[in-house]
């Protein structure tokens, strides 16, 4: 009987570059940079490391096919990598890998690492995959971009619950205020500056409703954990073990895409996903229990249906919750700490680890002036592809034993 | 319709953001039925958006103009009262002129 | 009895004014004036001849029993593939049985009558039962040049066959001959003409004349006796003159469709014919002529049967679906007559994977997807295991084909990021009423008639242009009906 992943891995050390446009820096560099403070912080010599994963998107414009750019970069002493890719889950999917490696004794000691170096393609904007999308969905599938599918979203989530065009339009403004204002205290960040609600109202239209400010961007971007098990921690002397408590993932398999059911106004995967990490991690309440979050809010809109599919606000009580200022930092469950992918843009293979390291910061006190008083639990979510079609990913990390 | 307030925004001055930039270039009053409409005219850039490149004329309507420049926001930007538009009639006609007369592609109300 | 069993035709819906070519172009070449009166059907950004073929078949096939069609015939000059069967992407797009012969009329202006002959000497011969004939152009000239201001684009189709016909054919005449009032070389974009007065006076003048009187000898047949004639001459005056010399009446002559249309090419005789069809009496006769390279000239006769035709949009439903367009610009960047900046996001590798297109042929040129056999549920694409929850059944997909199946719009957006031809881009999720949905493409969009909850129709259309290869790909999307 599989007994979940709970509090089998710890981290040991976690590093993240700095975000934004890294024109003095390749893929390489960016692993160094995200790297070097992560082996300083797990106190460790780099040959202590047994296994690694790499998690990197977009092949064509970045690290390139296989895992060898990781050892090449690093350095690492001729030990197994491997090279994973899942859409906006791609860090989180680096994670699991080298979490299920220790968990499974495999090694001791493993390394995760997300990269992305998007700023090579002359040109804004994640790369038009054009026939690499794979053949048959070419000959297929509409150009779709994100902000037009999450658009859809919105469209269908204020028909379900007869949402007032303006009502929506401030909550979402709300949601990207905050953002702003956390990722202004952050020094990683690419976009630090606080922004008006009247200067986000003030924006045009991108996809009817999400505005300028409703959509993240493109940043170049590195970030990585070391783990190990809780003995080995204790063993290495570290005092404050923050532990794996879940790692899921709920991919779609077609029923939202080709099955007249679903409506459009939620995200299944995340729904099922968030119940099984909730169960893995023995958390009932999670609106009481999870202290902070950091999910995909790679628009406005997709943060605010995910408080209900991740069963924080109750079904079409998500606006009320934004609104009341309950994700804010000073609220009841602050989400985007950091700053979000609203100001750390999304190089995507690093953006689950990027997530992770700030909960990883909070947890240990060491968050600075975004610091929240004593959480225990961090919860991260990243959502890959469309809302018809997608990977989600979750994972929830705390202090040991809590 | 409830009053409520317009904080002007500096012209000329570009608003960044990670997808993209916006500099309003203009605020209109526009006569209308007898009454005045608060309007903005602005150029976007969505040049780092995640996922696509664009960018437009547009047009931002507060609402119909209640007392001009009546007062001060903390900050010192000069507030003026308006009555957002709520019908959808006359938003239609509002966003027909104004595609006349700017080069705007689209006319958003709040 | 060989005749007409049904027929079809399709104009795209946008229609330029010519006085908009005029007023762009008139600084340069003043004399267009002459010619800037009315309107020319366009071709939207995603049409061709192949689309617009498609959609003239399929409204000719409106109530038909496919079953029956044993060749396909695709008549035009400016079809996307010079060597990969046009006729034969036409009978996959309309799902066609695989046991059928198909093939291209090409090379000269009359191809689509000389198609027409072709296929009712093919039924004439017995060995097949229905032969669909379709003829469509979408010609390109240079800029600010009378013949942008005659041409059109369209597409007229027409099912032959030995029962139930609604047009008997009493004969035809054809008559071959090197008149070259035009060409245009093997790998080149724009026609080369000769002077109109010559083309007049030595062409038109002489050949229409001498091929239908010819039918008229041949079939014993009195002039007077003839309702219309429908034959395309896009020099006005010279069209009423080819009546007189015949000794026909003014009343007699089908319009030639300058006003609304232009002239469509290899469809234009075609369409001049749908339309008379469309208002036609039993007992009628009627003489459709082509010219080009000689002419072909067909008389028929309108029966009884007409009347049982179920209704078709035809040449009249498309003349009402019009969309006045007065910007010239449209007609250049449509057509790829001016190089504009697209982004380096649009410089993305388009190569089509052959063997993919093969294997996925009924779907992305046909629009079948699967209904399980075991719980009923359709699905599009189709795949070896049954999507619905539950089901799950493995290998229990028929074909079910959801081009004409009723659908709406489930959810939609118009997207500003999209790289397009004419932004924003519109799509959604479209929802079939018995069952499947798919995200789509949406083309023709009135932008305040997109709304959730809005019926669509499916159309097929051009998805992507492989520039470096010179490889034109399609599907279906979906146009919002207001």
């Amino acid at each position: 009987m599989a007994t979940g992943i709970r509090d089998k891995v710890a981290i040991l050390g976690m590093g993240c570059s700095r975000f934004g446009e890294r024109w003095d820096m390749g893929a390489e560099e960016l692993m160094v940079e995200a790297f070097l403070e992560c082996l300083e912080d797990a106190g460790i010599e780099k040959d202590k490391i047994e296994a690694a994963w790499l998690g990197s998107a977009m092949i064509f414009v970045n690290v390139g096919l296989s895992a060898l750019p990781l050892p090449m970069a690093l350095r690492l002493p001729n030990i197994p990598v491997t090279r994973v890719e899942n859409f906006c889950a791609t860090g989180t999917e680096a994670f699991r890998g080298a979490c299920y490696a220790v968990a499974s004794g495999a090694v001791d000691i493993a390394l995760a690492l997300g990269v992305e170096k998007l700023k090579d393609t002359g040109y804004g904007g994640l790369p038009n995959m054009g026939s690499n999308a794979g053949p048959s969905r070419f000959l297929q599938m509409p150009n779709i971009t994100a902000p037009g599918s999450f658009a859809q979203l919105a469209s269908a989530y204020r028909a379900k619950y007869k949402i007032n065009r303006d009502d929506l339009k401030k909550a979402l403004a709300h949601v990207s205020w905050k953002s702003h204002k956390n990722g202004a205290l952050n020094p990683k960040a690419h976009l630090r500056k606080e922004i008006s609600i009247e200067q986000i109202m003030a924006s045009p239209i991108i996809a009817d409703p999400l505005g300028l400010f409703d959509c993240c961007g493109v940043s170049d971007g590195s970030a990585c954990a070391i783990v190990t098990t809780p003995q080995i921690a204790k063993d290495l002397g570290k005092k404050d073990i923050i532990s794996v408590k879940a790692l899921q993932l709920a991919l779609s398999n077609g029923y939202e895409a080709q099955y007249n059911e679903w409506q459009g106004d939620h995200f299944v995967t995340t729904d099922i996903c968030s119940g099984r990490a909730y169960k893995e991690a023995g958390i009932r309440e999670p609106r009481e229990e999870v202290s902070m979050m950091e999910v995909h809010d790679c628009f406005s809109i997709t943060e605010l249906v995910t408080m209900e599919d991740l069963h924080i606000s109750p079904r079409g009580g998500a606006i009320k919750d934004v609104m009341d200022g309950f994700y804010d930092r000073e609220g009841g469950l602050p989400c985007q700490v950091d700053g979000g992918l609203k100001c750390f843009g999304h190089p995507i293979g690093a953006s689950g680890i990027r997530m992770l390291y700030e909960m990883y910061l909070q947890l240990l006190g060491r968050a600075g002036k975004r610091q929240l008083k004593d959480p225990k639990f961090g919860l991260t979510h990243n959502l890959g592809g469309f809302p018809f079609m997608n990977v989600c990913s979750i994972a929830i990390i705390g202090k040991y034993g809590a | 319709m409830p009053r409520k307030e317009y904080i002007h925004q500096p012209l000329g001055q570009e608003v960044e953001a990670l997808a993209g930039r916006y500099v309003l270039v203009k605020e209109l009053r526009l006569p209308f039925s007898g009454r005045e409409v608060l309007c903005l005219i602005g150029h976007a850039a969505f040049d780092t958006a995640c996922c696509g490149a664009g960018g437009c004329g547009y047009a931002v309507v507060p609402g119909f103009l209640g007392k001009w420049m009546s007062g001060k926001a903390p900050a010192g930007e000069p507030i003026s009262e308006v009555e957002p538009v709520a019908d959808e009639t006359v938003r239609r006609e509002i966003e027909a002129i104004l595609k006349k007369l700017e080069s705007v592609h689209q006319v958003n109300f709040w | 009895m060989a005749g007409i069993v049904s027929f079809g035709a399709y104009l795209p819906r946008l229609r330029l004014e010519r006085m908009g070519i005029m007023q762009s172009m008139g600084w340069l070449a003043p004399g267009l004036i002459t010619a800037a009166q009315g309107e020319r059907s366009l071709c939207y950004w995603d049409e061709d001849a192949l689309t617009i073929a498609v959609a003239a078949s399929r409204d000719c096939l409106v109530g038909m029993d496919k079953s029956k069609i044993d060749a396909v015939f695709l008549a035009s000059t400016s079809l996307p593939f010079a060597d990969r069967s046009n006729a034969g992407m036409l009978a996959a797009t309309l799902n066609l049985k695989e046991e059928l012969s198909s093939a291209d009329f090409t090379s000269t202006q009359k191809a689509g009558t000389t198609a027409l002959v072709a296929a009712l000497d093919t039924v004439r011969a017995g060995d097949k039962k229905q032969v669909l004939v379709t003829a469509s152009d979408h010609r390109l000239t240079k800029s600010s040049w009378f013949y942008e201001m005659w041409f059109g684009d369209g597409a007229a189709s027409l099912l032959l066959g030995k029962e139930n016909v609604i047009a008997e054919l009493l004969g035809s005449h054809a008559v071959t001959l090197d008149f070259v009032p035009h060409y245009r070389g093997s790998h080149e974009k724009y026609d080369y003409n000769w002077e109109e007065r010559w083309i007049r006076d030595e062409g038109y003048m002489k050949i229409y004349p001498q091929a239908i009187s010819g039918l008229l000898k041949k079939t014993g047949t009195n002039i007077k006796d003839v309702a219309k004639l429908c034959y395309p001459c896009f020099l006005g005056r010279a069209h009423g003159e080819i009546a007189k010399a015949l000794g026909a009446a003014p009343q007699q002559v089908a319009g030639n469709m300058h006003a609304e249309a232009g002239e469509c090419g290899t469809a234009h005789p075609l369409i001049l014919l749908v339309r008379e069809l469309e208002q036609a009496k039993p007992g009628d006769k009627i003489i459709v002529a082509g010219f080009g390279q000689g002419s072909d000239a067909l008389l028929f006769q309108v029966t009884d049967r007409i009347k049982d035709l179920p209704k078709r949009s035809g040449v009249s439903g498309s003349l009402a679906r019009r969309k006045p367009e007065k910007t010239y610009t449209k007609l250049l960047k449509f057509n790829e007559l001016i190089e504009t900046e697209m982004g380096i996001r649009a410089e993305v590798s388009n190569q089509t994977a052959l063997s993919t297109l093969f294997r996925d042929r009924k779907l992305i040129l046909g629009f079948v997807g699967g209904r399980c056999q075991k719980c009923g549920t359709p699905q599009i694409p189709s795949q070896r295991i049954c999507v619905k929850p539950g089901c799950g059944a493995v290998d229990s997909q028929e074909d079910y084909e959801f081009a004409d199946q009723p659908a709406k719009i489930l959810t939609y957006t118009a997207d500003m990021l999209a790289v397009s031809v004419d932004p924003p881009a519109f799509y959604g999720m479209v929802e079939f009423e018995k069952g499947g949905r798919m995200m789509m493409d949406f083309t023709d969009c009135d932008a305040k008639a997109v709304e959730v909850g809005v019926p669509v129709k499916i159309t097929f259309r051009k998805k992507y242009f492989d520039r470096e290869r010179g490889f034109t790909g399609y599907f279906w999307k979906a146009v919002p009906q207001a």
